[in-house]
């Protein structure tokens, strides 16, 4: 089981993840991004936002984007 | 149809429309892959010439060698010197733009959700045809306190052919509060409507190559939220108040002090008084004295009858400036001394 995970922080390049069966997007956030807080995230699956409890299918399309990130300036 | 910022909008486009638009966008994708492939064959062309010259070089070098032109074969190994310095940059720029072609053309469908995604997530999004620009609105932004209001942010899908930068969008204030001192920044990371995207620029770029076009206007969305102290425009702290007129810096109302010549605003370090008649001024419309060099304001300058020099009217003594003073008064005496001379 695999999922498409896209990470808008940094690069934001897209990759295909391999995944458990009965993985939560929350558990799936937490091994992608650990130690980052989901709440600076807006996170969609299929483009849709969902519940931390959803659990990931096969093939699913997983973003997170930043919603905290630094402009520059000067 | 309903408006958007005072134009038509597509708020409820049909699968039609939004594949016209997807269509528009995937052919830009085309010609900006087409483009990097060029760039790619224009950086190995750089390569290849650097080492058919060294190839040359070396050959030459070799000829020197035999008939022990030792001249000729340091001139030529500095030549050689510099295009091996040459290569790693053209060799790192060419693999650095292989990378960049290496995208998957997203297909039509994929850009199409793109725009129903976007729709969802911004309510509406606008469309304009003819400038071929699509458009979305910001909620109000307010970063620490400093309120500066809501934001459309435009995707100029004619320069994603060219995408270098983040310059294909445009962020344009609705109802500008700009900066105290620059009327053009009106957000800390925003300058003549354009974004500086600092952190997130690789992101942005990437989700624009690769057709995602709804992750790249969150991640604009996401830059107008955050306030980075580190690297702004102008600081926030600096945002509200009284910009002087000479230096820019902002100051409060009583740290600010008005110049009746020049009409302006200062700050107190730009601001000072004519040491004569003690009036107000900025510092551009005192003069410095040349004999005492203290500030002083036009009307309290006079100038010397004798070397027509400007001095304050303290510095002027019987209508001369000091140093024309001096020397009448020395050769006053000279004068006395050749009188008393000549008595005796």
């Amino acid at each position: 089981m695999k999922v498409l995970w896209i990470n808008n922080d940094l690069g934001g390049f897209a990759d295909y993840v391999p995944i458990s069966e009965n993985t939560t997007v929350e558990k799936f956030f937490n091994q992608q991004l650990s130690g980052r807080p989901a709440e600076d995230y807006l996170i969609r699956v299929n483009r849709q936002p969902v519940a931390r409890d959803y659990v990931l299918q096969n093939g699913d399309r997983v973003t997170a984007t930043p919603t905290k990130v630094d402009g520059a300036g000067s | 149809m309903p408006l958007f910022f005072g134009k038509e909008c597509i708020m409820e486009t049909s699968i039609k429309q939004k594949i016209k638009i997807a269509s528009l966008i995937r052919e830009q994708l085309h010609l900006l892959l087409d483009h990097r492939f060029q760039e790619v064959q224009r950086l190995i062309y750089v390569v290849c010439t650097n080492l058919e010259r060294l190839q040359a070089g070396r050959k030459s070098l070799e000829y020197c060698g035999y008939h022990n032109w030792h001249g000729a074969a340091a001139r030529l190994t500095t030549q050689m010197e510099n295009k091996l310095r040459d290569l790693p940059y053209a060799a790192e720029q060419a693999t650095r733009m292989i990378t960049n072609t290496k995208v998957s053309m997203p297909p039509l469908r994929q850009i199409a959700e793109e725009l129903i995604q976007l729709q969802n997530e911004f309510g509406s999004f606008e469309f304009d045809l003819k400038e071929q620009t699509i458009s979305v609105l910001t909620d109000p932004i307010e970063l620490e306190g400093v309120y500066l209001g809501e934001f459309e942010i435009r995707l100029d899908i004619g320069k994603l052919a060219q995408l270098r930068d983040c310059t294909v969008f445009q962020v344009i204030a609705q109802d500008p509060h700009p900066a105290a001192a620059n009327d053009s920044i009106t957000h800390p990371h925003v300058s003549e409507e354009y974004l500086c995207a600092g952190d997130g620029s690789a992101a942005l770029m990437q989700a624009l190559a690769t057709g995602r076009i709804c992750d790249a206007f969150l991640l604009v969305k996401s830059i107008l939220e955050t306030y980075n102290p580190s690297s702004p425009y102008i600081q926030l702290d600096q945002w509200e108040g009284i910009s002087c007129y000479d230096c820019g810096y902002v100051t409060d109302e009583e740290s600010s002090y008005y110049c009746e010549a020049c009409e302006q605003v200062f700050c107190g370090e730009c601001f000072s008084y004519c040491r004569s008649c003690d009036s107000s001024l900025c510092r551009c419309c005192l003069s410095e004295c040349p004999a005492c060099e203290e500030p002083t304001c036009e009307s309290c300058m006079s100038k010397c009858s004798d070397c027509d020099e400007s001095v304050c009217v303290s510095c002027l003594i019987d209508g001369l400036c000091p140093s024309c003073k001096e020397e009448m008064e020395a050769d006053d005496e000279e004068e006395e001394i050749e009188t008393e001379q000549h008595v005796a």
